[in-house]
């Protein structure tokens, strides 16, 4: 099966005062029709760098490198207004906090019927009929009376319904959530969680749904790719991955994540810190947390390697 | 006073040293004042952050204070300390206990609460100004080393700024300046939660190692109960301002007596696609279009075993055995 959205060798590089950054090395990516795609890092792995390159969000002084081929077309090459014409009608996105991506001078009413007003060719009334549809679709309460609310008279949980349901007004096809219940209270996160996924399913989405939370992707991803330090680290369907995970970081991450919810006995982490990305890798990016590493990952950096459906960059597996 | 306190052994009251009582708080509560926003309007209202909170904090012991954003978590810690007044109630500090000096609190973000523009060394020396005694240079660095080592930091890096280091680093450099001073008691707001996943346990662990050392009394708070049960003797957890449930923590984790500790618990999500699975949400309530009376119990609004008692009046805390307590009608068996 063609994949809906696919990624070649992305690298992208900061020019920074202090010298060149090296934030994502290049990475692949397939994104299938239908499914969600989790993409699991610690701070500084490169998983939103990735994210924004996919649909060339990245600032001034980021390098990037590579093809995103969506529909038969290299969007890295597409012109600002193709581009934006993406964003608006067929990849959308939803942030991590709500507060900073919505407008606090306006109400919600406005921002939700603004992309259909600009690009959706739709009166006023409506676009607002639409919007406050989709406001019961995302389970808001008297969305007749809410829509005109500031977004500061939003709980947190309420404002990221309102970007869910402005990202999904415009019918598209591919869904990023970056991190989208990291703000959230933990009842608050499981109704979100619930919602999106009953959402995705209804819409038929295809989601990359990014997170740093190893227990998350568990009820939420088909596929997983797990990223460190800017290269992935292992590819898998979410079963291979809990069950069987084969990279020494997605075992020690696992153990942790495991450890955090009450499943070991033992609080459970990762020796030492990940590495600064200031420098190009020449060895494994792992090497000096790995508890398993061997003489060659030093100064040979392993590439992805897949053994069916699993790929891992790991000189364990040859 | 002794600055080169050795680790504190309870040598002759080794039993006891467990049930001595440090804090003891007695059916405090705390409100503030809301700005009025018309300018006749001479009735004063007020948000009431803590309500009735009674809790008892004994040395050597961890409490765990849980609750979700808005619950009064912070609120009780800073109150704690003073920095808050009470409304009502009262809290006892023990004797020994002077809370400027013998209480310490690292923060949630530690890079927020470094101040940038000093170096490692300065920021880890700088509580010792402010008490009585100073102290000459050459047992301060020695202090200063101890210190470092003790939280596993490098004694070479003492002249780098908070921004070369990790996050994780930087929690324990915020931990190392909350130690220096030789606290009783150290607040923990939220230390690991901006912390990644893979080094949260290394600062767990670190603060129980100095725990053990120096016989410190830990309060620790958190917004989800996921790192509480490996670092907690006991627990309480906090909706809108109130205790709702309180108690021995193992006993809280397996048989959770409130609907809302209960939920926080299925609430977490679990690394286990299978699990995950199986999971059956809870319906929603929606308590919006609920009118919950201003009396009524503060979580009937969401709660799903919600009787018509819960509407007419505020539970009192009961004890389901010497180990638990819970503020509801209903506790679930």
């Amino acid at each position: 099966m063609q994949p809906i959205l696919a990624a070649r060798n992305i690298s992208v590089r900061f020019n920074t005062t202090k010298g060149i950054v090296y934030a994502v090395n290049e990475v692949d990516l397939e994104l299938n029709k239908g499914e969600v795609l989790g993409i699991v890092g610690e701070s500084g792995s490169g998983k939103t760098q990735l994210m924004h390159s996919l649909i060339k969000l990245l600032p001034e002084n980021a390098v990037l490198s590579g093809q995103v081929i969506y529909e038969g077309q290299n969007i890295l090459a597409a012109s600002a207004a193709q581009i934006n014409t993406i964003r608006s009608n067929d990849i959308a996105m939803i942030f991590q906090d709500p507060m900073s991506c919505l407008n606090p001078y306006l109400k919600i009413s406005a921002q939700l019927t603004e992309a259909m007003l600009v690009n959706g060719g739709l009166s006023k009334t409506e676009a607002m009929q639409q919007a406050i549809a989709m406001l019961e679709k995302v389970q808001i309460s008297d969305a007749a009376l809410r829509i005109h609310s500031y977004p500061y008279q939003l709980s947190g949980g309420m404002r990221q319904r309102v970007m869910l349901a402005m990202a999904l007004l415009r019918n598209p096809k591919i869904l990023i959530a970056d991190e989208p219940t990291t703000a959230l209270d933990v009842t608050v996160q499981a109704e979100i969680l619930q919602l999106l996924k009953q959402l995705t399913a209804e819409y038929g989405l295809s989601v990359l749904f990014i997170t740093h939370d190893l227990s998350i992707v568990a009820g939420q991803c088909d596929r997983v790719m797990v990223m460190y330090a800017g290269n992935v680290v292992e590819k898998a369907s979410v079963d291979d991955l809990f069950y069987q995970p084969k990279h020494p970081y997605t075992q020690g991450l696992l153990a942790s994540a495991k450890s955090q919810s009450g499943m070991s006995d033992k609080l459970v982490s990762i020796a030492g810190q990940a590495p600064a990305n200031n420098k190009r890798q020449t060895g494994c990016p792992f090497y000096a947390r790995c508890n398993q590493r061997i003489d060659l990952c030093e100064q040979n950096k392993p590439v992805l390697r897949s053994n069916g459906s699993q790929s891992q960059a790991c000189h364990l597996y040859g | 006073m002794d600055h080169n306190r050795k680790p504190v052994i309870f040598m002759d009251n080794m039993l006891t040293a467990k049930d001595r009582i440090l804090i003891q708080v007695d059916r405090m509560s705390v409100s503030f004042p809301i700005p009025s926003t018309k300018l006749f309007y001479l009735k004063k209202q007020f948000f009431n952050a803590l309500s009735d909170v009674s809790l008892e904090i004994r040395q050597g012991c961890t409490l765990g204070i849980v609750g979700e954003s808005g619950s009064g978590k912070t609120t009780l810690a800073r109150t704690l300390v003073g920095l808050i007044k009470t409304s009502a109630g009262n809290i006892k500090v023990a004797d020994n206990i002077i809370p400027t000096r013998d209480i310490q609190f690292v923060f949630q973000d530690p890079l927020a609460a470094l101040n940038p523009r000093l170096t490692v060394e300065q920021l880890i020396l700088e509580p010792l100004d402010y008490q009585q005694a100073k102290i000459d240079v050459q047992l301060s660095q020695q202090k200063l080393k101890q210190i470092m080592q003790q939280v596993g930091l490098d004694y070479s890096q003492r002249q780098r700024y908070a921004h070369e280091f990790s996050g994780g680093q930087c929690q324990r450099i915020g931990i190392a300046r909350a130690m220096i001073t030789n606290p009783k008691i150290l607040i923990c707001d939220e230390p690991v939660s901006a912390l990644d996943v893979s080094v949260r346990a290394q600062v767990i662990n670190l603060l129980k190692d100095l725990q053990s050392l120096y016989g410190l009394t830990l309060i620790f708070i958190a917004h989800d109960l996921s790192l509480v049960r490996y670092i907690s003797d006991d627990i309480i957890v906090l909706y809108q301002g109130r205790v709702v449930e309180q108690g021995d923590t193992a006993r809280v984790f397996s048989h959770p007596g409130h609907p809302y500790t209960k939920a926080l618990i299925v609430a977490e999500p679990r690394p286990d696609p299978e699990f995950e699975r199986q999971r059956e949400y809870a319906p929603r309530q929606s308590h919006k279009e609920l009118k919950i009376p201003e009396l009524a119990c503060a979580y009937a609004g969401r709660c799903q075993y919600r009787q018509s008692r819960c509407m007419q009046a505020q539970p009192e805390r009961i004890a389901l055995s010497n180990k638990q307590n819970v503020a509801c009608f209903y506790p679930l068996k």
